[in-house]
């Protein structure tokens, strides 16, 4: 039996948006002409529809279209969380540069002139699955984190989550004045994408004390504290390859710094302030609040309201009280990410008993905060 | 196959009033200066962009022409109501369609006269596209007649009629 689907099965998929059912059909042709699967909306709305589902990550659209315009449809598109990135084209009978300043700045790719011409469209659509293509580092970083997060068997869906707390603080923090020119559309997705890789390091924590099911000595938690130095390692033997990938930066800097404290108090490096780099003052806050609200073998899942009063204790100490100020601002989106990825159900009342003693998961500063608060 | 070339199928001369309007407009203008006037040269229907646009399927492009028979009539119907009412919003959804469509189908000299009404009504200036609604209705004519043509050569071509072809020949007849 052949184990392995068929080639048509592999085949992109291209969603083409259009009112004009005319106009569909002839793009459609040209596009399984071209080896494409075609899915075809009436308008911006059911395209949105069909895009939840993450399966198609190119877009055709029409810019004049009744209900929702595909300028529009790009600003819906570019708004929402579709599971990754999405190409945008736009088909348009506008050429003035007004009109490529409009399209872009709602998130469009790249145009087509109406009525298309089959050759452009062909290359054009290359274009677009080139870049959809670099998606597969995307891919790759997020299969490396889980490799190292399958070590570590009782975080359950963690980094999924911790990429999306991480995501939603970031997005927060750049409605800010503060922060609006440091934080950019570009970093907003580079910290969504290699906040997974900030316990990389773990990987290099021998299996005696990373698995190891009791207490932790002293010096075996100096052992555990060593993964983010190990993580920043790591990536920095990638960014002397690639010193212009900004995301290994990124990757870089959050491995390193997401275990220190505002205060000064943290490690490796005893960072202070602002001197630690805002990606990592993001997700440690994502990082903790994840590790508070999910069972572990030595605690249970705190409630929200738990979590947050231990956040909110840890503002200008343990956090930056800037991302402490964010997370207020959408802590019913955290509650959300939680009961969508959560899979945890084991929820410890508030105040109850903590075992004493250093756990491995107290190489977690989420720990160290429960049980100092708690303790 | 055989494919016709466009001079086989465009025979029929502009109409004055559409001639009239390519000259007021600079973009129409040939860039051969051996054309007398530029809407004399200009192809009711450039087959050989059709076909190119269709992967070279004549199937297919004969569903689409035979698509178009069947609804424009309706749509410029629409038009001339909407035009009447002077409803901008509504002509210029109705026109820019059609527009959309005659430029996917390289119905040429429909593509060009939408595109003015479109640029007409945009600038606010409606009551001209009432003053040509009847070029509109003309170049609408000439390019079904052209289809009907050019589908029944598609026919002979492939062999016997397809039903398509035969309710596309009860079409023109009404």
């Amino acid at each position: 039996m052949n184990r392995f689907p068929a080639q048509k099965d592999c085949k992109m998929k291209i969603l083409v948006v259009d009112d004009d059912e005319l106009s569909l059909d002839m793009l459609e042709h040209a596009l399984v002409a071209e080896g494409y699967d075609v899915l075809r909306a009436a308008n911006g709305r059911e395209a949105l529809e069909i895009l939840k589902d993450g399966l198609c990550r190119l877009v055709i659209t029409d810019w004049d279209m009744p209900e929702m315009t595909g300028i529009e449809l790009c600003r819906a598109i570019r708004s929402t969380d579709l599971g990754g990135y999405i190409y945008l084209i736009l088909l348009t009978s506008h050429r003035g540069t007004d009109d490529l300043v409009e399209g872009m700045s709602a998130g469009a790719d790249d145009f087509i002139s109406k009525p298309f011409h089959a050759a452009e469209l062909s290359v054009r659509v290359r274009a677009g699955r080139r870049v959809v293509s670099l998606e597969t580092r995307d891919m790759a970083i997020f299969a490396l984190a889980k490799l190292a997060e399958s070590r570590d068997p009782e975080t359950g869906r963690h980094l999924e989550r911790v990429q999306r707390y991480s995501q939603t603080l970031a997005g927060q923090l750049s409605r800010s004045a503060r922060f609006a020119r440091q934080i950019d559309p570009e970093f907003i997705r580079l910290v969504y994408l290699t906040s997974v890789l900030h316990d990389i390091g773990k990987v290099g924590i021998p299996d005696s004390v990373l698995l190891k099911p009791g207490r932790l000595s002293a010096a075996e938690f100096e052992v555990m504290k060593t993964h983010a130095t190990l993580g920043a390692q790591t990536l920095d033997a990638a960014l002397t390859r690639f010193p212009d990938a900004r995301f290994l930066q990124i990757a870089r800097d959050i491995a390193a710094s997401h275990h220190e404290r505002w205060d000064g108090t943290g490690y490796p490096q005893g960072l202070k302030g602002e001197s630690i780099p805002l990606c990592g003052r993001i997700v440690s806050l994502a990082d903790v609040y994840d590790a508070l609200t999910s069972k572990r073998t030595y605690k249970g899942a705190f409630q929200h309201g738990v979590a947050r009063a231990i956040i909110v204790e840890g503002s200008g100490t343990h956090f930056d009280p800037d991302v402490v100020g964010a997370f207020l601002e959408v802590e019913a989106r955290f509650v959300e990410i939680h009961e969508q990825f959560g899979v945890e159900t084991n929820v410890a009342p508030a105040g109850c008993e903590q075992r004493p003693g250093i756990r491995k998961h107290e190489a977690d500063a989420s720990a160290i905060v429960a049980v100092t608060v708690l303790g | 196959m055989n494919l016709p070339h466009q001079s086989q199928i465009a025979p029929v001369p502009a109409s004055a009033c559409v001639r009239a309007r390519a000259q007021e407009s600079s973009h129409l203008v040939s860039a051969d200066p051996a054309a007398a006037s530029p809407l004399d040269a200009a192809t009711t229907i450039d087959v050989a962009e059709l076909l190119q646009r269709c992967s070279g399927d004549t199937n297919f492009a004969g569903r689409m022409l035979r698509k178009f028979q069947h609804r424009v009539a309706g749509e410029v119907e629409r038009i001339k109501a909407a035009v009447s009412a002077h409803d901008a919003p509504a002509a210029r959804k109705v026109v820019h369609t059609l527009c959309g469509t005659a430029g996917n189908l390289s119905a040429s000299g429909l593509h060009r006269i939408t595109e003015e009404f479109e640029a007409l009504i945009k600038n606010e200036r409606i009551e001209e596209v009432r003053g040509n609604l009847e070029c509109l209705e003309t170049e609408v004519d000439r390019l079904l007649e052209t289809i009907g043509d050019l589908l029944v050569e598609w026919e002979g071509e492939s062999g016997s009629g397809t039903p398509d072809c035969e309710e596309s020949r009860a079409a023109l007849a009404l």
